[in-house]
Parts: C-alpha cells; sequence; structure tokens
C-alpha cells in the first residue's frame, strides 16, 4: 500500500512531526499514525480534531484524504479546540478573531496586519513579528496557533512589534 | 524516517553529528524543505553546506548558500559564513545579501572576516554579547532546538523587505 508522508502539529506538542499514512487512507488514519508516533496524548479519541493547516473547518475523521485535498507533504493539525480566540495588541489598541487551531502564525500575522486588524502599510506589516503576550517568545511562521493552546483554555493573545536590527 | 536517512544517521561517526543528521530528518527541516526554504547541499562534518531561499531582486540569486560549523551541535550554537558552493570557498563579499538596515547589520564581511553572521543564534558572534540575550531573546540559540531556528533567522532577514539584492548590485558593481 503506497504511503504519503505528512508534518503533524497539535496540541501539547511544539515540535513538528512527520508521519506516514496509507496515501487511499482517511482522516482516521492520521489519527491512528499520531497515536502510533506518540502524539496524541491529550484527551479522549473522540474528543480529537483533525484539520488541515490554514482551513477553518475540521474534518470527520471517515473523510478520505483524497476528498480533503490533503496529498504529500501536507501539513494537518491535531487538536480538541474547535476554534482558538486570538487577542493581538498593537500599541494602545486590541483586535480579536477566532482561528481553527492549524492556523499558522503566518495566516494570523496576515489578519493583524491587514484591513480587519491594524491595516499597516505593506513594508510596515514585514517589518512586525507576533510574539506572545507576557512572553518574548515569537512562534514561527509555520507554527500552528492550537500548538501554543490548551483545551479547555482555547485563547492565546499576541504583542505585534518590530523588528529590531542586531547591533551592539 | 527513510531507511536511507536512517543509514545516514547511524553511520555518523560522532554523536554531534549523529544528532546533526537527526535533525535533517525532522519535521522542522523537512518542512523548510518542502516549502522550498532551504536545501542541503552536503555534510562533510564538521560542516554542512544549506541554501537559503531568498526573494526576487535583481540580479540577485534565488538563494545563498551557508557552510555551517557544527563541532559540540546542538549543545553549542553553530556558527555559519555565507558559501560559493561552485567555487567551495567562502562567498566574495560582494555577493553577500545587502539590504536598508536589518540585512546589512547581519551579513557583515567585516565582521570576524567573514568567518560568521552577525547573529544572536551564532557560536561566534553571541561571545562577547551578553546583552543579545535580553536585547535579542528569540534569536538566541536553543540547545534543545534544532538547526531549523538558525535558518528562520537566515530565511525572515532574506526575504523580507529589508533585504534589497546582493551587495554588488546595490553598488553598482
Amino acid at each position: 500500500m503506497a504511503g504519503m508522508e505528512l508534518f503533524l502539529q497539535g496540541e501539547g506538542e511544539r515540535a513538528i512531526r512527520v508521519i506516514e499514512v496509507p496515501a487511499s487512507g482517511t482522516v482516521g488514519d492520521i489519527l491512528t499514525a499520531a497515536k502510533d508516533r506518540g502524539f496524541v496524548t491529550l484527551g479522549a479519541p473522540a474528543e480529537l480534531l483533525v484539520f488541515v493547516e490554514d482551513a477553518d473547518v475540521e474534518l470527520a475523521v471517515e473523510t478520505t484524504l483524497a476528498a480533503a485535498g490533503i496529498g504529500e507533504h501536507h501539513a494537518v493539525h491535531i487538536h480538541r479546540c474547535r476554534r482558538v480566540q486570538v487577542t493581538v495588541h498593537f500599541g494602545s489598541q486590541s483586535k480579536q478573531h477566532e482561528f481553527a487551531p492549524g492556523a499558522t502564525i503566518r495566516r494570523v500575522k496576515v489578519w493583524a496586519v491587514g484591513p480587519h486588524g491594524f491595516n499597516l502599510p505593506p513594508v510596515d506589516a514585514t517589518e512586525h513579528v507576533l510574539q506572545i503576550t507576557g512572553t518574548q517568545d515569537r512562534p514561527d511562521e509555520d507554527v500552528h496557533v492550537g500548538t501554543l493552546v490548551h483545551a479547555p483554555h482555547c485563547a492565546i493573545a499576541f504583542d505585534l512589534v518590530p523588528k529590531v536590527r542586531v547591533e551592539g | 524516517m527513510t531507511d536511507t536517512a536512517a543509514t545516514a544517521v547511524d553511520s555518523a561517526s560522532t554523536p554531534d553529528e549523529r544528532v546533526f543528521r537527526s535533525h535533517v530528518e525532522g519535521g522542522a527541516f523537512r518542512l523548510g524543505v518542502a516549502r522550498g526554504r532551504w536545501r542541503l547541499v552536503e555534510i562533510s562534518w564538521p560542516h554542512a553546506v544549506i541554501a537559503v531561499a531568498a526573494a526576487p531582486r535583481e540580479e540577485s540569486p534565488d538563494e545563498y548558500a551557508f557552510r555551517f560549523e557544527l563541532t559540540n551541535y546542538p549543545s553549542a550554537p553553530p556558527t555559519a559564513q555565507p558559501w560559493d558552493s561552485v567555487r567551495t570557498g567562502p562567498l566574495e563579499p560582494n555577493h553577500w545579501p545587502g539590504g536598508r538596515l536589518r540585512v546589512p547589520a547581519a551579513f557583515r564581511p567585516d565582521w570576524q572576516g567573514g568567518q560568521c553572521l552577525y547573529l544572536p543564534c551564532d557560536r561566534v558572534s553571541i561571545a562577547g554579547h551578553d546583552a543579545w540575550r535580553t536585547q535579542h531573546p528569540a534569536m538566541i540559540w536553543s540547545p534543545t532546538g534544532d538547526i531549523a531556528q538558525y535558518l528562520c533567522v537566515i530565511h525572515e532577514l532574506l526575504t523580507s523587505s529589508d533585504y534589497t539584492g546582493a551587495r554588488g548590485v546595490i553598488a553598482g558593481a
């Protein structure tokens, strides 16, 4: 049976893992492969939701990977939260938006700097980065926002901060 | 991990090489490869050459190669220098990445003779720059991470609006 590799992120796991699933398989095979790799450690199987990266809704476990549009080296996400409430602070202003847990930091930032966020000019937008509020942690653009939260607390806040030149 | 990759990891002669090869087969590095952000050119321990993609700029390459020195990886941070993979030597200074503020501050041919990058995640440059640990904590090397953390810093710079192309192009050379 032909297999294909997927990149997996999920709740409580910042690392990006590689799993192998049957190319003709279903979304349920993602849960099985994740469990086999020791990934799924939180919640009962029935609580776990599978998302395609940057997609808005979860997938039914019986959906075939082909029907879900999942192919070789695509990225998926497993989480108990269906949505993550994201707050972004910029100066004295704050904006909120809900994302699926498989949303990348890249997508969150696109919203934050865009017309529904703080509407920054393009050059300014690229020179800012999301930093988790109260920390110095600036997750990479490929990180899924769901990796940063644990159910039942499906919310996180970021500060939109400028990138600064290394000097001194 | 593929059988080939497992063999490569198993054939590593030292623990640091073994860890590095396992990280190259890990999710973070391979995701970057799959998305065209970087690619492994070669490993000749304790060195590895990795090419990092750059944003399109006039008369500039679509990627820059870097030779990493990885002794005691990942306990010790890597150090990296721009590399000419064709000539198999250090990249000529006028071919280094150029830019407005952040890029030229990081890619400095004048710093340490061009042997490293002026970044907090670089083993050579962090020495004597303790203030960077508080000024740039997100760019400090973590021994629990992998080579992707250094590559992400380089890739971000080379795809930023600050990057304007190779230095020689900027200077009109």
